[in-house]
């Protein structure tokens, strides 16, 4: 298989150690309503994530993102989203033998054939025999926050993601 | 008179039936004659897994089709290896046996065994097969029950406790027998057990001898152990081949104890990740080759010995291949047990070479405090799963499992009895958890990347310890081969494909999805003359004939 490279598309990382893979800045306090309201305005963060029932399937899921990550985990991955990627949250490409290219989520593959979800949200399977081209992403989809929010608008978001804890029973 | 007569031909009749039927010792010395059976777990002593069967060929594999599937009533995966006696297959579902029509899977008996609930057992309630001799069965139980089984009616002849199951103490082997002796070995190692050999009368169930792989104090070899040997493990966890010529049988010995720290254990730790030849009567060692001195990495020596009688550097050899764990593929003298050749199967960095047979440590690559990191990891380059070895070819099949690395790091633990008792910390480099080659990460969605390991089919040429070929799988295996005498390779994986290759060149004949991964030996059989091959999918056997 050629191995077109890593993709961070939601920059979680896995651990404190790789968290301390990157150099964080101290952040100010943060407010969870001002960095709920980047989360679905300014940052554009739902045009790739879903939270609940709103945004896109795209992106990993955040819906339970403050249950699984630190917030130093978070502020890496909004710097630095190509610092390490979760396997389950990898981008795979294919081209198929008339030219078109597919770009999703890698739900699974084996020997032959390729699961993915497409960016319509269609779940899809390809024969690897059948397709010109396949492999991971080269790069994360997601931008680097680290110079379009502020230290403070960068604490505001990683608040409120720490408080999305997942589906709570009632 | 006449109805005298009658009652005597019904005896001689009865008592022929009786006669034909018996698995005798000759029969078992002689198993390649009759190909239509498989009378041990490896199918011959040789335990190459190469039948002589021709009536699945490359031209018409693909035509073969389900002809009947066991669906067992357990839920952990099968990796017992049937046999087949004369149109009967004797298999397991757990700890139960079972006897089915070979040709239709319809249950003949089922002996029913519940393991004690305190035992322990720390990879799974696997058992691996069975062994016949005359008409009795031979189970191992993971309890540590050692039981043999009238093959007629399923009701038990003799129930033999070999060593504490609460302790740690299990048995998953398909036992060997050799003449009038059965033969097993506790697993248990990650428990801290002590480990042996022993054989019991096929009769009686009495003792007959036993060999202790961690010597006990004033045998040979306890001297390599300091304080470590009473906890040193050498577990026994696959089947043993046999030799008649030398009336040797050997045995492959797992891990010393505890698994990631030797610091207990200063020494080579004799007979840990050692394959022991040993007399079939007496359970003399006549000979050791140890793959791994002072393992901390779980090696074992976790496989089944292969014999094969080739030609060396121009003179004909009686000589043992073995594909280790510790990534490399082995070729030895099984006469006296020289070390002849040693390469890498897989991505590997603690070895710089050999001395004498002897390995030679690169640098760094001692387990520490700190954690080393080490290729392969803990489940190794290979596993308990059969290799194959083809007379027609000359090769030695074996599925590998690629790149693999854990970081090991020794830790401090305490042995209580009937615990895990391993004393280190695995972790990877991988990102996330799901990627790691363990054992438990079967039947998940794959999304790894080759770098991260992936399942191969090498076929290695004994002459100069390379493959020649491989066919490689995204996911991992934990698949036995088996070879034809119309040079067909069967193997599955992970991903759930049971397929056929071209022993000769690797390429893909025929597969079918069965929904789970193959963890057994695909093995083959003939009943009024068809062929029929068998392989298991999680917990269920699957049966193949050609349509």
């Amino acid at each position: 298989m050629r191995i077109l490279g890593l993709v961070l598309s939601a920059a979680i990382l896995t651990s404190a150690a790789a968290a301390g893979q990157t150099s964080l800045a101290p952040l100010p306090p943060g407010n969870e309503t001002a960095g709920s309201a980047i989360v679905a305005g300014s940052g554009k963060c739902l045009t790739c994530h879903r939270i609940k029932t709103t945004g896109s399937r795209f992106g990993p899921d955040l819906t339970d993102i403050g249950a699984n990550r630190t917030p130093a985990q978070l502020q890496t991955s909004l710097e630095d989203p190509n610092a390490e990627i979760l396997p389950e949250n990898r981008t795979f490409r294919v081209v198929t033998r008339d030219g078109t290219t597919i770009v999703g989520r890698l739900m699974n593959h084996d020997t032959f054939v390729v699961l993915m979800r497409d960016a319509k949200d269609q779940l899809r399977t390809f024969q690897k025999s059948e397709l010109r081209e396949q492999g991971f992403v080269t790069e994360s989809p997601m931008p680097s926050f680290r110079s379009t929010l502020s230290p403070q608008e960068l604490a505001d978001v990683i608040a409120y993601l720490g408080t999305l804890k997942g589906i709570v029973a009632e | 008179m006449t109805a005298r007569l009658s009652l005597a031909a019904l005896t001689l009749f009865v008592l022929g039936q009786l006669v034909l039927a018996q698995v005798s010792s000759d029969r078992i010395l002689n198993a390649q004659k009759e190909p239509q059976n498989w009378l041990t777990y490896s199918g011959t002593y040789m335990s190459q897994r190469y039948s002589q069967l021709t009536q699945v060929t490359p031209a018409n594999v693909k035509d073969l089709e389900l002809k009947w599937v066991f669906q067992a009533r357990w839920l952990d995966y099968y990796q017992a290896t049937p046999l087949v006696v004369d149109g009967v297959m004797y298999t397991t579902q757990g700890n139960d046996v079972v006897a089915l029509d070979a040709v239709t899977g319809k249950i003949f008996w089922i002996y029913p065994y519940t393991p004690a609930a305190e035992a322990k057992f720390c990879c799974g309630r696997i058992t691996r097969g069975l062994a016949i001799h005359g008409d009795t069965l031979f189970l191992a139980t993971v309890d540590a029950h050692l039981i043999a089984i009238d093959a007629k009616t399923g009701r038990p002849i003799w129930n033999r406790i070999v060593a504490s199951g609460a302790a740690g103490y299990s048995l998953t082997t398909a036992p060997l027998v050799v003449k009038d002796k059965v033969i097993v070995g506790p697993a248990g190692g990650e428990f801290g057990i002590r480990g042996f050999i022993a054989a019991y009368d096929v009769a009686t169930g009495k003792e007959a001898w036993r060999f202790n792989t961690v010597p006990l104090p004033g045998e040979p070899g306890h001297d390599t152990w300091g304080e470590g040997w009473q906890h040193g493990g050498g577990s026994i966890w696959v089947t043993g081949s046999y030799d008649p010529e030398t009336n040797l049988t050997f045995w492959g010995v797992g891990n010393p104890g505890p698994d990631y720290n030797a610091e207990t254990r200063p020494g080579d730790n004799l007979y840990s990740c050692s394959v022991v030849a040993l007399d079939a009567d007496t359970g003399k060692l006549k000979w050791h080759y140890q793959f791994t001195p002072n393992d901390e990495f779980d090696w074992d020596a976790v496989q089944v010995p292969v014999l094969v009688d080739i030609s060396w550097k121009g003179q004909p050899r009686k000589a043992m291949l073995w594909a280790n764990r510790n990534g490399f593929f082995y070729v030895l003298d099984r006469r006296t047990g020289e070390f002849l050749q040693a390469t890498p199967i897989a991505k590997q960095n603690w070895n710089a070479g050999f001395d004498n047979g002897r390995p030679i440590r690169t640098p760094n690559s001692m387990a520490s405090r700190d954690g080393v990191l080490i290729y392969p990891g803990n489940q190794g380059a290979t596993n308990w799963f059969s290799p194959s070895f083809s007379p027609r070819t000359g090769l030695f099949y074996v599925n590998v499992w690629e790149n693999t690395h854990h970081i090991f790091a020794r830790a401090d633990q305490e042995y209580q009895e009937g615990l895990s008792y391993t004393a280190g910390r695995l972790s990877t480099n991988y990102p996330g958890r799901g990627i790691a080659a363990g054992m438990r990460a079967i039947q998940r969605p794959n999304l790894r990347m080759e770098e991260e390991n992936f399942g191969t089919v090498r076929a290695f040429d004994p002459q100069t310890g390379k493959w020649r070929w491989e066919y490689k799988q995204a996911d991992l295996t934990d698949a036995g081969i088996l070879t034809t005498a119309t040079d067909l390779l069967f193997t599955g994986g992970r991903e759930g494909y049971f397929f056929a290759l071209d022993a000769r060149t690797g390429a893909l004949l025929w597969k079918m999805q069965l929904g789970g991964p193959t963890q057994n030996g695909p093995m083959t059989y003939s009943v009024n003359g068809r062929q029929y091959v068998a392989v298991s999918a999680s917990n269920s056997l699957f049966v193949f004939g050609l349509r």
